[in-house]
């Protein structure tokens, strides 16, 4: 078939295509699956009791702060992606800042306490099941947000699966926090990190099979 | 754009280094260079000739023009681009020639799906170059089984306006008729790009003809020119 025929039949009734906007179906897709999660996580995992007296908990706070951080980083970087022509790379140094932050602030906490009680905040409960759940709660953001990222053009289909994956990870974890009985410094440093790298790695390798168009 | 060829390499280090303290996000959301380098794109840019520049330029328009409706603006923008795309794609498969016209027809094509995905905010040579780039990577791979690592050499040449170099006319068939693969869509999309697409019918129109409602003659262009770049990718 010759080019220009191609090129008649592109640019033929063009107008009257359907105009749908590839941005509505990505954050439909992101504000479905924090739904459905957020839905996963009431029916199987119960929202905390002591959930509203955790609010005025500052460890509770900065736990809260730390995950927020990722959201934000990788909303933005959600967006970056998406773009043919924008020049985005990982800067692992910068992603890792939070953590760095708040490995520091784990630190004091690790030496400020006593001896005695320094396996607990490490371990706390429920370590075991912690990142595990971050990462099964993550799945359903992780799903939707791949579909609307193939709805938009990433041309580096690997970092993109890795966003979406950070992205659906700390979602994922900030869904998890309003269940999570911990709020011990050192076990979010260490599980929550770990819960929001798992989507990420396997959004690393998934990325350029699913994200193909 | 090629900002390290312009500079010397302790300068542009310098630079970077500067540029990395400043920008406190993981990513480098940017266009053409990051903002404290701007000042460096302007030389850049200065160094494009300048008939370049206006053909740019004119493209963005008539493609910007496209976006509002106009679909002689869209059909002109198209067969602009066509050229330089050509020159692109047989410089970088001239080891492969019968290939270009596939390669040329697959970027169109993707270029159409997702021009409503393109922020006019940014600059459009840019943003085609990288879907044509990512085609020309995506079919490098299928026909060579290269890995992904070796086809980001192709990637890491970000030269903005090496598309847009040279332009020659004559043309060759593409090896995969498209209206072929045509037949293999089913009728819900079939039809309706036929009688949009091909015989020129208006969406009203269409929608009498077929018995189908109009939002589904849409729904069905619009799926099955997305199900024809997936077949494209998949020969």
């Amino acid at each position: 078939m010759k080019t220009e025929l191609l090129i008649e039949m592109l640019a033929r009734g063009a107008h009257q295509e359907k105009r749908t906007s590839p941005w509505r179906v990505l954050f439909l897709g992101i504000g479905g699956g924090i739904f459905l999660s957020m839905t996963m996580m009431i029916i199987t995992l119960r929202v905390n009791s002591e959930f509203l007296a955790l609010l005025t908990n500052p460890n509770f706070l900065t736990k809260i702060a730390y995950v927020s951080t990722y959201v934000l980083i990788a909303f933005t970087s959600l967006i970056a992606v998406s773009m043919p022509g924008a020049k985005v790379k990982l800067h692992f140094r910068r992603l890792a800042l939070p953590f760095v932050a708040i490995s520091c602030i784990a630190l004091l906490a690790f030496v400020d306490a006593e001896p005695a009680l320094r396996a607990d905040l490490i371990f706390g409960q429920t370590w075991s099941v912690c990142a595990v759940l971050i990462a099964l709660l993550s799945m359903p953001v992780f799903t939707l947000t791949l579909m609307g990222m193939k709805e938009l053009a990433p041309t580096n289909l690997t970092l993109a699966g890795a966003v979406c994956g950070l992205f659906s990870g700390a979602a994922g974890a900030l869904v998890y926090c309003v269940h999570c009985p911990e709020v011990e410094v050192p076990f979010v440093a260490i599980w929550y990190t770990l819960g929001m790298m798992i989507p990420m790695v396997i959004g690393y390798f998934l990325g350029p099979k699913v994200l193909r168009w | 754009m090629q900002i390290n060829n312009f500079l010397e390499p302790q300068t542009y280090i310098f630079l970077r280094f500067v540029t990395n303290i400043c920008v406190c996000t993981n990513t480098e959301f940017v266009w053409h260079s990051p903002p404290m380098l701007n000042f460096v794109a302007s030389i850049v840019k200065s160094n494009r000739p300048a008939r370049l520049a206006v053909e740019a330029d004119a493209l963005e328009s008539l493609f910007v023009r496209g976006l509002d409706g106009d679909d002689r603006a869209y059909r002109a923008f198209l067969s602009l681009l066509t050229t330089y795309l050509r020159a692109f794609l047989r410089r970088q498969l001239s080891w492969v020639p019968g290939e270009v016209e596939d390669v040329l027809q697959e970027c169109l094509l993707a270029i159409h799906n997702k021009r409503y995905s393109f922020d006019r905010k940014q600059p459009l040579d840019a943003w085609v170059n990288s879907i044509a780039r990512y085609k020309l990577i995506d079919f490098l791979r299928r026909s060579d089984g290269l890995d992904e690592n070796e086809g980001s050499d192709v990637w890491m040449q970000e030269d903005g306006i090496e598309a847009f170099e040279s332009v020659s006319l004559d043309t060759v068939d593409a090896k995969v008729d498209i209206r072929r693969l045509l037949d293999l869509l089913p009728p819900a999309q079939r039809l309706p790009i036929i009688h949009t697409k091909l015989d020129g019918l208006s969406v009203t129109e269409a929608a009498q003809a077929t018995g189908m409602s109009e939002s589904a003659i849409k729904v069905g262009v619009h799926r099955g020119l997305k199900a024809l770049a997936a077949m494209l990718g998949e020969s």
